[in-house]
């Protein structure tokens, strides 16, 4: 990878307090503790406020437990019961010439220290006092999921990508956010900027080697923008809760994919929001469960305006004493004549043991829309397996021939090649020892 | 030696409603190296299923009798292999209803079902680009566009096109003993010479080709060594290509009766 390469750009602040169960006194300790933390020189006053305020809202309500709505099939009960060191985790950010990569708290320091004529190292001032607006603005949200809270609350210094306007390059932006020693909790926070009619190819990897993650991305698209999204969420038995958020503006385009495996407990909870017309977005996925992995997914494409686009295909493959949800919520607002919106989520279940909750939650506005949904839940055809066998491929290798099959349509949808080609690698690393329970 | 020999074969299918249902019912057949059987019979009659059971489909149970297979001079029992073993040992079955295999692409199936037939019989198997050559070659015996190849398995494609992919099958792997479970149907003129030609291409001395057919019209273009009737679950007249003719101009009545 050629250009501007950034390793850790933000790193463990070395918050060692440890989380136990969430209404147990030792929880309150712990944010009380965190109340007094050690602020990064240069973070603006409101960033720490509002992380002040958001853990204090998680210190009175606690992890949500199945009674909320929204968590009724997922328990965090896996999390109680052992304690944990919270840091704010190590990050990789990589990508091609052009890349701008800092921190918010170098940010606010070069807003305050630049003259008025000298500018930033990154742009004019003008552009990084608005590029602050709106990170602040979207860190002052509520309403993103439980991740995106605990992001709030654990993070001291958010980091920021910068792509440019006129930024146009077919290599990926790499983040990868790393995981830490066992026995800890990392949180993440990343904004990633989009200037107006750039082109950018983003792929996002967190979960893997970790014990416990929550990472939060929001991603700013301005008008015309054009980003495909490739998320992997590569877990090896640990808890994962994620958020991310797309903002879309006015012929901004979004494809964002999300391939799923291997987290003992994993929640998203998605976001993408048509601010404007002419802005269109595919949100898809693919989520792989065995043993007795929970991959919950909570999907939410809202229309703001009219004439906007969404679509999405949520896939799920579930095999031994796996669970699934997928919560495919759409909305349409007040006025939003002419949006259109498409979503479609199947599944394959490879053994009697699992479990999928798939539900799709309407809240249409509007009459002149368009809103399909639907969904549809399926076993390995035998007729599929037979034709693979009869043409010397073992049982095994058919199972993972077919649901491999199943996840590349999903995959293969990017344009990107070099994106497409990771997603592939993702659904291959993800499909490994799937058994099939004949049924 | 012969390469198959079924000896009073009788096997059962389960019904939707659980019961078992005799399909065969004491089906005798041996196949030499080098010949071509024609396999005919009214609706019903248990041809399809006779490919069935030699391919080793799950559903079907074989209650009593014999199938021998031709292993390295030995007469070694089939129905003790798994569906991909026979199929590794040189049994081919070209479908009647080929299946739609999606976001599996035709190449990387071929590749996929090549290299584990090599690897089985102990061969090096063929990287990416040596089987793109190969796969080439094999394609025009069928008259294929490489366009199928991109595609996902049997998606998309008519039904004379699967026929032929079935058939592309066949010459990618190379089977000693194959049956050919009503290759002929669905397909037009231009389509059934394609295929025709294609399985001709394929014979020799040290293969065989089984056709399940209804119709005497694929008999034109493969010409057969031996024709077989088979009614109620066994081959109840054999005789040698005139037998087709016979049939053709006078139904299966007269041996039924």
């Amino acid at each position: 990878m050629t250009g501007s390469s950034v390793n850790s750009a933000s790193n463990s602040t070395g918050q060692v307090k440890s989380l136990p169960h969430a209404e147990s006194p030792q929880w309150l300790a712990f944010v009380e503790a965190k109340q007094t933390a050690v602020r990064v020189p240069g973070v603006p006053d409101w960033w720490v406020q509002g992380a002040a305020e958001a853990r204090e809202r998680i210190l009175r309500s606690g992890f949500p437990t199945t009674k909320r709505e929204d968590w009724k099939y997922t328990s965090l009960m896996p999390l109680h019961g052992k304690a944990r060191r919270l840091s704010m985790g190590p990050v990789d950010v990589r990508g091609p010439r052009g890349l701008q990569v800092f921190t918010l708290s170098q940010l606010s320091k070069a807003i305050a220290s630049g003259d008025a004529s000298g500018g930033t190292p990154w742009g004019s001032h003008e552009e990084m006092r608005a590029l602050e607006t709106r990170l602040r603005e979207a860190f002052s949200r509520r309403d993103l999921g439980f991740g995106a809270e605990l992001c709030r609350a654990f993070v001291d210094d958010p980091f920021i990508v910068r792509i440019p306007k006129g930024f146009n390059a077919a290599e990926p932006v790499e983040i990868h956010w790393k995981s830490l020693p066992k026995d800890q909790w990392s949180f993440g926070l990343a904004y990633v900027d989009v200037g107006e009619g750039a082109n950018a190819v983003l792929s996002e990897s967190y979960g893997r080697g970790v014990d416990a993650q929550s990472v939060q991305t929001v991603l700013h698209l301005e008008s015309s923008a054009k980003v495909s999204h490739l998320r992997t969420q590569r877990g090896e038995g640990g808890v994962v809760i994620a958020s991310t958020l797309a903002r879309l503006k006015s012929q901004a385009t979004y494809h964002a994919v999300q391939v799923a495996s291997g987290s003992g407990l994993a929640r998203e909870d998605f976001y993408v929001e048509l601010l404007e017309k002419h802005a269109s977005a595919i949100a898809d996925g693919v989520f792989v469960g065995k043993s007795k992995d929970v991959s919950d997914h909570h999907t939410n494409l809202i229309h703001l305006v009219g004439d906007t686009q969404s679509q999405q295909l949520y896939k799920g493959i579930l095999a031994d004493e796996s669970r699934g949800v997928f919560n495919g919520r759409v909305v349409i607002a007040k006025g939003a004549s002419g949006a259109n919106s498409a979503q479609l989520n199947k599944n394959l279940l490879l053994s009697k043991k699992v479990e999928i909750d798939t539900k799709p939650e309407l809240e249409i506005e509007n009459d002149d829309v368009k809103a399909a949904h639907g969904a549809a839940i399926g076993r390995l055809d035998k007729e599929h397996l037979f034709y693979l066998r009869s043409r010397g491929i073992t049982q095994a290798q058919a199972v993972e021939v077919l649901a491999r099959g199943f996840a590349f349509e999903v995959v293969d949808k990017l344009e990107s090649d070099s994106l497409r080609a990771l997603g592939r690698e993702a659904v291959n690393e993800a499909l490994v020892g799937l058994r099939w329970e004949d049924t | 030696m012969a390469l198959l020999e079924v000896k009073n074969l009788h096997a059962v299918v389960e019904t939707a409603d659980g019961s078992e249902k005799p399909v065969l019912k004491g089906l005798n057949l041996t196949v030499n190296p080098g010949e071509v059987h024609a396999i005919m019979g009214p609706n019903g009659s248990g041809k399809s299923t006779l490919s069935k059971v030699i391919a080793g489909h799950p559903d079907y149970k074989v209650t009593s009798g014999d199938v021998r297979y031709e292993i390295n001079f030995q007469m070694k029992n089939l129905l003790e292999m798994d569906p991909d073993v026979r199929a590794k040992e040189g049994v081919f079955l070209a479908f009647q209803y080929p299946i739609e295999v999606p976001g599996v692409s035709n190449e990387v199936f071929l590749r996929t079902s090549f290299n584990a037939i090599c690897k089985h019989q102990g061969i090096e198997e063929m990287s990416e680009e040596a089987f793109a050559k190969f796969l080439k070659a094999k394609m025009e015996i069928v008259e294929m566009n490489p366009k199928f190849l991109e595609r996902g398995v049997n998606v998309g494609f008519s039904g004379g096109e699967k026929k032929r992919n079935e058939i592309l099958q066949m010459a990618v792997l190379s089977p000693r003993l194959s049956f050919l479970d009503e290759t002929d149907s669905g397909l037009d003129i231009d389509a059934l010479r394609i295929v025709a030609n294609g399985v001709n291409r394929l014979r020799n001395s040290d293969n065989a080709v089984v056709l399940v057919t209804h119709y005497q019209r694929l008999l034109d273009y493969i010409v057969p060594d031996f024709v077989h009737v088979l009614a109620d679950g066994k081959i109840v007249e054999s005789g040698d290509k005139t037998l087709a003719k016979k049939l053709e101009e006078k139904g299966y009545d007269w041996l039924l009766g």
